[in-house]
């Protein structure tokens, strides 16, 4: 087979060029490999990987090795080829032209791939930066904000606005806890305990939008709270305008929040009459260095029921219509029991707290006087006593007793008359009757004077012996149960201290004495709220703000209409 | 640019920061709120509103930055923006009175940390990757490695021409399939486990020790010319990583900045909305 090859390289500015080259063989391979006839330089070409056949019935084509061959494009394993056909061989396009006269076959090897810029396509095929592998600042940056936005503005406020006809106020609203809010998302901590059974719940206080929660809100609930003073006599800007949040700031944990620095009070109490003109109350704005003695309120005439605020360094006298000497009945000495026998007395053998350790337990004649004190008016019968506390109920009980024992008979007393020393039993008549009955009116007299003498109701009474003395009595005793009503105090945290530390009982002789504490006593430990080396006390610790008596904080009216 | 901001006009931004720091605390530890510490007392309106201002006026630097003024005032703008940046940390915390919870406050608060954490991390980039990466290529630019791997690339072709087909394949391969970077977390790693260089220096270097006679000079030329490439990948790829890392933090700073900036819109308006 006489072939003629014709190599064709296109030029860059247009035209190609030929290389002829001619081949005489029965067989005409193809391939990579030097020993090939048609020679294809190219590594993407396989060493062996065609041949052409001339045959009888034509011209015919035949892979070799697994490399892929095309005819006009389709892949093929052998096939006849004919003048215009394309062969495909790697990036070499082999076209069957029409042969000279003096060849069997003519082809044309054109290589129409060339090999690429290894370095162009290195770069095209690596992505080198974090902008090219798909990451996005702006893209994200805009994912992200608007995740927020939405989450955290757009969804809370949106829901707020949905359930708004809903907002009746107030934490039982039912409509609320059956609704998803997503303004919890915004709840700045934790609510207080008493709160956190409507915490979900933002409306109930937060009523309006942008508008700072109102006293109304809270009065849902704590309607009846007094004011700290009457607006109307003190209508000062900062009482009347006072805030329940002012001072109670919920969303700071579980305990009940007040304010206790005494800044607060003492903003108006450093100098109270230049904002109140009328008030009667002294300047306080510090315990340790700026507040007044205390002020027991006493009483002063029990007749008319007068209390008068006395200050303690004005030294007091209560007038309690009660004769009781502390000095006496402390002092072992002097305490002897009926028997005869000493009796120590101690503070708590008289003064018991009450539970809680606010007040003391009222002292009773019959508990903690009358094992010493005993009401007898006979030494014949030295177990009966009188009761105490009804002087009328006393005449009587001692004319039923000594009729009694006129009437029975067997007296043993050497001075009665025979009728009433009789044996009992024995019948009486008329005229011994009144023999009796005379000398008990005798005896019951007598024992009533003794009742109502010094050395018994008037030991620790004042007497009144003003008529017949059925009605003779004593005046009512008025001991002071709370000397200062508007602040607390409890003996339950000063359990540590004895009695005698703060009140001085062991030298009081008359229950005039009001053996309160001076401010100073206090002031040995205690001071301003500020203090670092004393116990720090703010006015709170025992005074209230929400003064007892006081018109409500907020109206009811108010409260109603919303 | 690098460290240089950091020491911009005798620490100058260095002194404002902790000037304003030290205030702060100062103010904090001075001032006894009638409550808990907290940010709606007036020190904590005054540290928010100051803390709010901070952080949209550091985030203006991000449009500053693309205004490509003169580096100097570029290098005070960063000087500023990260020592002023840093004091936020102080500030914020202190505007929090130390009060967080599961909302849209503390959500806020730790969006910021985690945009200064990044922007730390963006300090420590600038200060430490150039200088790796001018040492990791030695001297030569990527350009300079990149014409090299494909002079390298030509000759393994031409070595392989009289190859077997195998060996030929395998160098095309290379040639044709070799990739560097990729993915995010292909360019972080600074490895491509699927490198078609690497696959053909181990099988051609395989093959070379059971090839005909003929053929064993072409085929230990192409195993030192594969491996020699396999080098210069290695290179590129490290280079890849660093320029990565150098990269990645501001992929979290900026977009959380954004996500910081919603989270405080929020954060204003709510406890405002439910003052």
């Amino acid at each position: 087979m006489e072939l003629r090859i014709a190599f064709l390289t296109r030029r860059a500015k247009g035209g190609v060029s030929t290389k002829e080259e001619a081949v005489s063989a029965d067989l005409i391979r193809v391939g990579r490999g030097t020993e090939n006839e048609v020679y294809l330089p190219d590594p993407r070409v396989h060493l062996h990987m065609a041949v052409l056949r001339s045959t009888p019935d034509g011209l015919f084509m035949e892979a070799i090795g697994t490399g892929p061959l095309r005819l006009n494009g389709n892949v093929v394993r052998n096939a006849r080829v004919a003048v215009g056909d394309t062969i495909g061989v790697g990036p070499y396009d082999i076209c069957v032209v029409d042969p000279p006269e003096d060849k069997d076959v003519a082809i044309t090897v054109e290589l129409t791939q060339p090999m690429g810029d290894d370095v162009k396509e290195l770069k095209e095929r690596s992505r080198t930066s974090l902008a090219t592998a798909g990451m996005s600042k702006r893209a994200w940056a805009w994912l992200l904000f608007l995740v927020v936005a939405i989450g955290f503005i757009g969804l809370p406020i949106g829901t707020r606005f949905m359930h708004s006809d809903d907002n009746t106020g107030g934490p039982l609203s039912v409509a609320h806890k059956e609704q998803i809010s997503f303004d919890i998302a915004w709840k700045s901590g934790e609510m207080m305990d008493a709160h956190k059974f409507f915490a979900d719940d933002c409306a109930a206080c937060h009523v309006k939008p942008f508008e700072m929660t109102t006293n109304q809100a809270c009065a849902v609930c704590h309607a009846d709270e007094p004011h700290h003073a009457d607006p109307v006599k003190f209508p000062r800007a900062d009482l009347v305008q006072a805030r329940c949040a002012d001072c109670h700031k919920d969303h700071q944990g579980p305990t009940p929040l007040k304010i206790e620095n005494q800044t607060l009070c003492a903003d108006c109490h450093r100098d109270l009459k230049s904002g109140s003109p009328s008030t009667t109350l002294e300047n306080a704005s510090d315990f340790g260095s700026d507040h007044p003695e205390f002020k027991p309120t006493v009483s002063t005439d029990p007749s008319k029921n007068v209390w008068t605020r006395i200050s303690l360094a004005d030294n007091p006298k209560e007038v309690s219509d009660l004769k009781f000497p502390h000095k006496t009945h402390l002092d072992p000495k002097r305490m002897r029991r009926p028997d005869g026998k000493s009796a120590t007395l101690e503070c708590a053998s008289c003064h018991v707290e009450e539970p809680g350790g606010g007040l003391m337990v009222k002292i009773d004649m019959e508990t903690h006087c009358s094992d010493c004190h005993r009401l007898t008016f006979d030494k014949l019968a030295p177990d009966r006593v009188v009761s105490h506390g009804k002087p009328k109920q006393v005449v009587l009980e001692l004319r039923e007793y000594y009729a009694a024992r006129a009437l029975e008979g067997g007296v043993p007393e050497k001075t009665a008359p025979a009728v009433v020393r009789r044996r009992p039993g024995t019948k009486l008549t008329e005229p011994q009757r009144k023999e009796a009955l005379g000398w008990a009116k005798e005896k019951w007299d007598w024992a009533a004077r003794y009742i109502f003498s010094a050395s018994q109701c008037g030991s620790c009474h004042m007497l009144i012996k003003d008529g017949p003395i059925e009605d003779w009595t004593v005046k009512p005793v008025r001991v002071t149960a709370r000397w200062q009503p508007l602040s607390f105090f409890s003996h339950d945290s000063h359990h540590e201290m004895n009695c005698v530390d703060c009140h001085e009982a062991s030298t009081s002789v008359s229950s005039a004495d009001v053996l309160l504490p001076k401010i100073d006593s206090c002031r040995d430990c205690h001071s301003g709220g500020n203090s670092t080396s004393m116990v720090p006390s703010t006015c709170i610790m025992c005074h209230e703000f929400h003064t007892p008596g006081q018109p409500p904080m907020v109206k009811l009216k108010e409260t109603a209409q919303k | 640019m690098h460290e240089g901001f950091l020491v911009y006009n005798g620490f100058r931004y260095l002194k404002v920061a902790t000037f304003l720091c030290v205030v702060a605390i100062a103010l904090y530890a001075w001032d006894v709120p009638p409550d808990e510490p907290n940010g709606g007392t007036w020190l904590g309106y005054g540290l928010g509103g100051i803390g709010a201002g901070l952080i949209v006026w550091l985030m203006w630097f991000g449009m500053r930055k693309r205004k490509y003024g003169t580096i100097g005032k570029l290098q005070g703008w960063l000087s500023a923006h990260v020592y002023l940046g840093a004091s936020l940390i102080i500030i914020a915390t202190l505007h929090t009175g130390f009060q967080f919870g599961w909302n849209l406050h503390t959500l806020a608060y730790g969006l910021m940390m985690v945009v200064i954490g990044s922007g730390f991390f963006g300090i420590y980039a600038y200060a430490r990757y150039p200088q790796l990466m001018t040492q990791n290529r030695r001297d030569e630019t990527a350009d300079d490695i990149y014409n090299e791997i494909g002079e390298l690339d030509r000759e393994c072709r031409q070595v392989a021409s009289d190859l077997p087909d195998e060996v030929v394949s395998l160098v095309l391969a290379s040639c044709s399939e070799t990739r560097i970077g990729g993915s995010v977390i292909r360019q972080l790693s600074g490895t491509d486990p699927n490198c078609a260089t690497a696959r053909a220096f181990d099988k051609v270097r395989e093959m070379a020790a059971s090839a005909a006679v003929e053929h064993g000079t072409n085929m230990r030329k192409l195993v030192t010319l594969l491996a020699m490439k396999a080098t210069h990948l290695r290179t590129m790829r490290r280079e890849v990583q660093l320029k990565a890392l150098m990269e990645i933090w501001l992929y979290f700073h900026v977009p959380l900045s954004f996500a910081l900036l919603a989270a405080l819109v929020g954060h204003i308006l709510s406890v405002f909305y439910y003052w």
